[in-house]
């Protein structure tokens, strides 16, 4: 702790116990419980408390005060239970009385205990305190554990949860501590351990729904935490009752249960037969609902060590509503079903499926872990992906009326889904994951006509038509990669063109851009394929693009941007690959609609947009293949330094930042620390010729002005160039004496472009200045601050003394002019 | 009546009315039956498959056999659409009743009348084919023409003068205002959001309240909203006029036709836009004064071409009062409400009364032209679809749902211009009025059959039909249907001098009652309580004659008072005690209870709703005790 807090601590602990002050803000307590926190990672307990008595001393005052403010005793408690986690802190504090006091009967039996703020103190002031021995051994002192088990059962929801979690924490603590970690049976474990353990079977076998959710929060909570060893010593303790609640009907406490089961999933101990762990996995999957079912097939599903049966029923429980739906169409989508046997009561799957809320709800559940689960490719094991894929394609018809059914399941399946956004967005976020699977003969004709008709449909809503989108370029990325299929691919695209032209044309904003990234993704992930410009091509739609350059919104004009760089990147790599593609578009022929844009947009995000794609030209080395590239360049610096958005100038940093690196052969060693540095002798001429590049470019000119600039980001971004580059030409040189900050760079920027000006007219530096001036410019003190956050003063820990202090004297100093 | 459209789908079956001469269609061959027979080759033509009659076109009236038109009193009009039968029925049925119909309602169903009548009038057609209509010729033809209905009963448009006589027969209302009807029901047309002046009506009675729910919209377009609370505590409510392309939402069709529109334009083609002078044309003019500057449609010429296109535009500028809320502040500013007075100021639209004249000169291509008439048949439509037919680079767009698009060009086959059907119908569709019907909660529905069952297209589509409990009653053609609600109560109003003369007496905390005589007079289904006339004063006043004339005259009886509570025995048994009779004995019975005065031989039996008192010879007695037990009571 500085001195300056340490002379304010007194006061402020003053204040806190004055009880003529009214504290209304309560999160200067959360704040003074941080900074003591971050103290105790660098200083001990026991040192604090000494050097700065007012602490306990103001734990003595709270203690004696009558009527205490509860936020202040609050407080006092978990602030004891922080000091109290290192053994000297606690022994001090011991030695006072104030744990004891804090902690103890004294505590518990008193009124302020029937406020919830107090029991939950109480409980997190323990939490942080058991941390050693000594803390264990105080637990032992008369009604600790008996108080804290009683807590299970707490009337405050919050004090209950924190509580189960208490109960947990100390049974490990306990069994870690006292040397008990090799366990064979359940009579090893140390006492209060035990004591917990019993209590939480007794709570197990209650009647009160409470109780068991409580007793199964607190198992979960331990199993989470303990090691294999003990977690094999007591499943077969608990298996028993936790079986027993699987069979009852119905089962309140599932999610608890399912949390429990999924805890104990990650023991590969527990995996063996004779645990009989998943045999009440198995058991659960087919008594909780489908929606608990489902949940915990899908934890299942994602474990590693699960046997093949378990998976297989787990997958038959994730996929029956699926399953379901293919059994309710007599559509040529149909087989009779998939799954061979059920897991879950398929009266209670109907019933669900029957009524809408609940009908869209799993169907839900069940396409997003689908989704997931493809996605991590955890579905390992084989099963008919056709008729998975299906299904889903069957929901998506269902959904805009296209699904015939004479079934009534059939009929109240379309009433249900009919128009249901949540299931289209679903759906459609599962046929994209299912593109990762194998490509099966004839599904991609399925596939294209569903998807062709959503991006096609004018009822589609934009977030639908986004995810339409997403699930086509999935598709058309796994048929690009197999040669077979990407005829298909192609098909499928040539299909998309027209339906993609009136989406470009269309009056909702959001679908024009929607359609502008698609066009931009495929271009970019079948990068390569010629055929995908082609095709892009011979529909005109570059040319739509390029018109959508001038679109009234600004995020379309972004995309647009974006989407047409794009475009010309694949044409002309097309073009080198050999393939004639309709129209070849060269770089420079944009360069005057992208200027246009920097200079004249009103809005940042198409500014942005054109200085990166400026930005990545430079990069793949197109801007040097320019006629005149040094003042392409120099215009973009120019305009970008003016620009009032400071994303638009740390995109234009970037540019720069690649030129000079390029120009001077700064290595890959500025943003590798790892890379063996070569020696980088170059020659002064070699560094002089660079400097006249840039400043023809006026780098210099704009790094410095960036430097100077009132944006934090775009100055520390100019700063970090300027350290490199700084690096890289004074390297060698002995410091200049004295460095100077930011007025002084201010102030000589401005001198040398008076004298440039009256020199040569062009306000150009000289290499020799700009050398000059990094050699006696201070950018490490800069750089230093520009680091730190814009609220980094108000942060302070002295701040927030001071902020206390002055807040509650106030009054004080009011009741003075009273007098 | 309610209501009083015109089926003009009949039109299809007529060959187009082109404004100009068209060899193509004056080459069409005649219809020759398989059997070789040739009697129909000059009524009948055939194009690419498909017959159509070779007439002036027909349209289809509403039912006049069922009912005899003579005998309507009232036609209650909802929107300008579902006034376009009126002249056949005013003019021709012997009608002498009153049309009630809003302003703008009759003024924009003028204009659509004259554009019909000027459309029809223009190309005059010698030729009227009648042959064909006779049931055995008819059987004989192919379809469509072999399925059409009451085809006799089709006739040829009205004239302006039928048109000018019909519209002096309406009455102009406005919204909310309560017109009686002979005094037996009350009307009052309520802002129905579908069109400038559109309206639902109300029609009740004091104790029974029927709604008349026709084309109504909830969307926010340019008409005044929809008033929904009005409709609430409804007895039966008649559902018609809902969408007729309950699939197309109108939001996702208006960008449909705008992404079209501009993708013709941007390839070099024209766009035809068949359509009404009036309605959805403003809203689409509007989301295109909104859409052409983004879509680089700046330059690209609008032309909106009927006999009534300046009146329609110019009234729709003026009817403040019916427009919706946005609209109507703008007339404060002042601006015009519509933004296509900018169009036009602009010179970005242009109207003109058809292809003759400044039109010729100004035409510029590419261009989007608005025009009539939606079936294709007649108006300057049919002179674009000559014209622009035969190239793939033109559009038609479909934005009226009221026709079949492939049947509207039939008889322009083979046809290379490109065709996109953008039905835009703002009326509810099954979403809306299944929540419209919760929320006004009537006690029952009638509406068309069409609307219990899904669409025979889309079978599948159990949404696509009316879900409400108790289930609608349904209606099919020609069908008589009893509305399922009796009038059980008339409303009487009382003088102020009888009520003046009544005494109530309050029988429990809040009712009082008082008996009343009076005179019952009823006029105009209107009924008045008078208070009774003043006996004439007799000529001689001897106790005999006044009692003589107290007996014959009821009225002048002796107010005998109305008796009302019950007798509690145990208190009434203890009055007994207290006057003397020591000798009671109760006994109970099924009905009630009997007092036994055992000494004086009399029995007193109380029950529910009487009280006798039996005692033989002792009319004293039975006085005293009558008395006894009216303590007991309230009198009024």
């Amino acid at each position: 702790m500085d001195v300056e807090c340490s002379q304010l601590l007194p006061d402020v602990c003053g204040v806190l116990v004055d009880n003529r002050q009214l504290i209304t803000d309560d999160s200067i307590y959360e704040k003074l419980l941080d900074w003591f926190r971050c103290l105790l990672e660098t200083v001990s307990a026991e040192g604090l408390l000494k050097e700065n008595p007012c602490i306990p001393e103001l734990f003595q005052q709270v203690l004696r005060i009558e009527e205490v403010d509860h936020s202040l005793l609050a407080f006092a408690i978990r602030l004891v239970g922080v000091l109290a986690a290192q053994e000297e802190g606690f022994k001090y504090l011991m030695s006072d009385g104030v744990i004891q006091n804090m902690f103890g009967e004294r505590i518990y039996t008193k009124d302020t205990w029937k406020d919830a703020s107090i029991r939950r103190a109480w409980i997190q002031g323990l939490r942080s305190m058991v941390q050693h021995h000594e803390a264990l051994r105080f637990l032992h002192l008369g009604g600790i554990i008996e108080t804290m088990l009683n807590l299970l059962m707490d009337s405050s929801l919050f004090v209950a949860s924190a509580g189960s979690d208490l109960v947990a924490y100390i049974f490990v603590m306990f069994v870690k501590l006292t040397g008990h970690s090799a366990i064979d049976h359940v009579s090893d474990l140390p006492e209060v351990a035990l004591r917990i353990l019993r209590h939480l079977e007794k709570l197990l076998i209650s009647d009160v729904s409470q109780s068991v959710t409580q007793s199964l929060k607190a198992l979960t909570a331990i199993f989470r935490d303990c090691t294999d060893t003990m977690a094999e010593v007591l499943w077969p303790h608990i298996a028993e009752l936790v079986n027993s609640l699987l069979k009852q009907k119905p089962i309140h406490t599932a999610p608890h249960l399912e949390e429990l089961l999924l805890a104990m999933t990650r023991f590969p101990v527990l995996c063996n037969p004779q645990h009989n762990l998943w045999a009440s996995m198995k058991q659960a999957l087919r008594s909780l609902s489908p929606f608990q079912a489902g949940s915990l097939a899908f934890g299942i599903l994602k474990s590693k060590s699960c046997p093949q049966d378990v998976s297989l029923q787990a997958v038959c429980v994730l996929l029956q509503p699926l399953d379901f739906i293919l059994r309710s169409s007599t559509t040529d989508f149909g087989q009779p079903g998939f799954l061979d046997e059920f897991v879950s009561d398929p009266a209670v799957v109907e019933n669900l499926l029957s009524e809408k809320t609940s009908c869209v709800t799993l169907l839900c559940q069940c396409l997003n872990y689908l989704t997931e689960l493809c996605e991590k490719d955890c579905l390992a094991m084989s099963f008919p992906h056709s008729s998975i894929q299906s299904s889903v394609l069957l929901i998506l018809c269902y959904c805009i009326g296209q699904a015939v059914s004479s079934s009534t399941a059939g009929s109240n399946l379309g009433r249900s889904l009919i128009g249901s956004l949540r299931v289209q967005r679903s759906a459609l976020d599962a046929i994209g994951g299912l593109s990762r699977w194998p490509l099966i003969p004839d599904s991609p004709i399925k596939t294209c006509n569903v998807l062709t008709a959503y991006v096609e449909n004018p009822e589609t809503d934009p977030t639908v038509l986004k995810k339409a989108f997403q699930a086509s370029l999935k598709w058309l990325q796994a048929w690009h990669t197999s040669d077979e299929h990407w005829a298909e691919g192609r098909r499928f695209l040539e299909g998309l063109c027209p339906v993609m032209m009136k989406c470009l044309c269309s009056p909702s904003w959001e679908v024009r851009d929607t359609t502008l990234e698609f066009i931009t993704n495929i271009t970019a992930s079948v990068e390569g394929h010629a055929e995908v410009v082609h095709v892009l091509s011979h529909a005109g739609i570059p040319q739509l693009v390029l018109d959508l350059l001038k679109d009234p919104e600004s995020y379309v004009r972004a995309s647009a941007v974006t989407c047409m760089a794009q475009i010309i990147d694949l044409t002309h790599t097309s073009a080198s690959s050999g393939f004639r593609s309709v129209e070849t578009l060269k770089y420079e022929d944009l360069v005057p609609n992208l200027m246009d844009i920097l200079c004249h947009d009103t809005e940042g995000f198409p500014r942005r947009a054109v200085v990166k794609v400026f930005s990545n030209w430079l990069r793949k080395g197109h801007v040097q293949k320019f006629q005149d590239s040094e003042t392409f360049l120099s215009q973009i610096l120019e305009i970008t330094c003016k620009d009032l958005d400071w994303e638009v100038k740390v995109n234009a940093l970037d540019l720069a930042d690649f030129y000079i690196s390029q120009i001077l052969e700064m290595g890959p060693s500025q943003s590798c620390p790892y890379t063996v540095g070569l020696s980088s002798s170059k020659s002064s001429v070699c560094i002089s010729d660079a400097l006249m590049k840039c400043q023809r470019v006026g780098l210099f000119q704009a790094l410095l002005t960036c430097l100077c600039d009132c944006d934090r980001p775009v100055a520390l971004k100019a700063c970090e160039i300027l350290l490199a580059v700084k690096a890289e030409l004074c390297d060698g040189d002995s410091h200049s004496s004295k460095l100077h900050g930011r007025d002084w760079l201010e102030h000589t920027i401005k001198e040398q472009q008076v004298t440039c000006r009256a020199a040569n007219g062009d306000g150009q530096h000289c290499p020799e200045w700009i050398t000059g001036v990094l050699k006696k410019i201070d950018l490490e003190n800069m750089m230093c601050s520009l680091s730190k956050s814009s609220d980094y003063l108000r942060e302070t820990p002295l701040s927030l003394l001071q902020d206390i202090k002055a807040t509650l004297w106030g009054g004080e100093m009011h009741d003075a002019d009273c007098y | 009546m309610l209501d009083c459209g015109l089926d003009m789908t009949s039109a299809l079956s007529f060959l187009p009315l082109p404004l100009v001469h068209s060899t193509r269609l004056s080459k069409l061959p005649g219809w020759i039956s398989k059997d070789g027979n040739t009697q129909f080759e000059k009524e009948l033509k055939e194009c690419s498959g498909r017959v159509f009659v070779d007439s002036v076109p027909e349209f289809c009236l509403p039912e006049t056999q069922l009912i005899d038109l003579s005998t309507v009193d009232v036609i209650l009009i909802s929107n300008y659409h579902c006034m376009m039968a009126l002249p056949y029925i005013t003019e021709h049925t012997g009608f002498t009743g009153t049309v009630y119909a809003t302003e703008p309602t009759v003024q924009i169903g003028r204009l659509l009348m004259e554009e019909l009548v000027n459309f029809i009038e223009r190309v005059p057609k010698a030729q009227s084919a009648t042959m064909w209509k006779h049931k055995d010729n008819q059987r004989q033809l192919p379809a469509p023409l072999k399925d059409a209905v009451e085809v006799f009963t089709w006739r040829k448009c009205y004239t302006m003068q039928e048109v000018n006589a019909a519209l002096s027969k309406i009455q102009l209302v406005g919204y909310s205002q309560k017109i009686e009807l002979f005094g037996a029901v009350q009307v009052t047309p309520l802002s129905s959001g579908y069109a400038l002046g559109s309206s639902n009506w109300i029609i009740q009675s004091h104790y029974e309240k029927v709604s008349y729910v026709s084309g109504s919209s909830l969307l926010t377009t340019h008409p005044q909203p929809m008033d929904q609370t009005s409709l609430k505590n409804s007895d039966v409510l008649i559902l018609t006029g809902l969408t007729q392309i309950p699939t197309a939402n109108p939001d996702g069709m208006v960008g449909e036709f705008c992404s079209n529109l501009a993708m013709t334009i941007r390839n070099g083609g024209n766009v035809l836009v068949p359509c009404y002078p009036s309605g959805v044309i403003y809203d689409l003019l509007e989301c295109l004064y909104q859409y052409i500057d983004s879509a680089g449609l700046s330059s690209v010429p609008f032309y909106f071409i009927s006999p009534v296109a300046n009146s329609s535009l110019e009234f729709s500028q003026i009817f403040a009062e019916w427009l919706c809320h946005n609209k109507q502040t703008k007339v404060y500013l002042p601006e015009p409400p519509f933004p296509h007075a900018e169009l036009i100021q602009t010179s970005k639209l242009k109207h003109y009364p058809s292809i003759h004249g400044d039109f010729s000169n100004d035409f510029k291509q590419p261009c989007v032209v608005f025009t009539g008439h939606p079936t294709l048949r007649f108006g300057d439509v049919v002179h674009f679809m000559e014209l622009w037919g035969k190239s793939s680079l033109n559009t038609i767009i479909f934005t009226e749902p009221d026709f079949s698009y492939l049947d509207a060009l039939a008889p322009y086959q083979p046809l290379a211009m490109k065709c996109v059907y953008c039905p835009i119908d703002t009326r509810l569709n099954f979403i809306q009025v299944t929540k419209l019907l919760k929320e006004v909660q009537p006690l029952h529905v009638v509406c068309p059959e069409q609307y219990t069952q899904p669409p025979a297209s889309q079978s599948h589509r159990a949404d696509l039909m009316i879900d409400c409990l108790p289930p609608p009653m349904s209606y099919r053609r020609a069908e008589v249907l009893t509305l399922p609600f009796k009038r059980r109560y008339e409303k009487i109003e009382i003088m102020p001098e009888l009520a003046e003369s009544l005494v109530p007496t309050e029988i429990k905390p809040g009712v009082s009652l008082a008996t009343v005589s009076a005179v019952l007079y009823t006029k105009d289904n209107k009924h008045v309580l008078q208070p009774p006339p003043k006996p004439t004063a007799p000529a001689q006043s001897s106790k005999k004659r006044k009692r003589a004339a107290e007996e014959s005259n009821p009225e002048t009886q002796l107010f005998k008072p109305l008796l009302s509570g019950s007798i509690p025995v145990e208190q009434f048994t203890q009055t007994l005690e207290k006057h003397g009779f020591s000798d009671v004995k109760i006994e109970d019975t099924s009905k009630g209870h009997i007092v036994h005065l055992q000494e004086a031989d009399t029995l007193i039996q109380f029950e529910e709703d009487s009280t006798h008192i039996i005692c033989e010879h002792d009319e004293r007695l039975r006085a005293r005790l009558r008395d006894l037990v009216l303590k007991f009571l309230q009198k009024f």
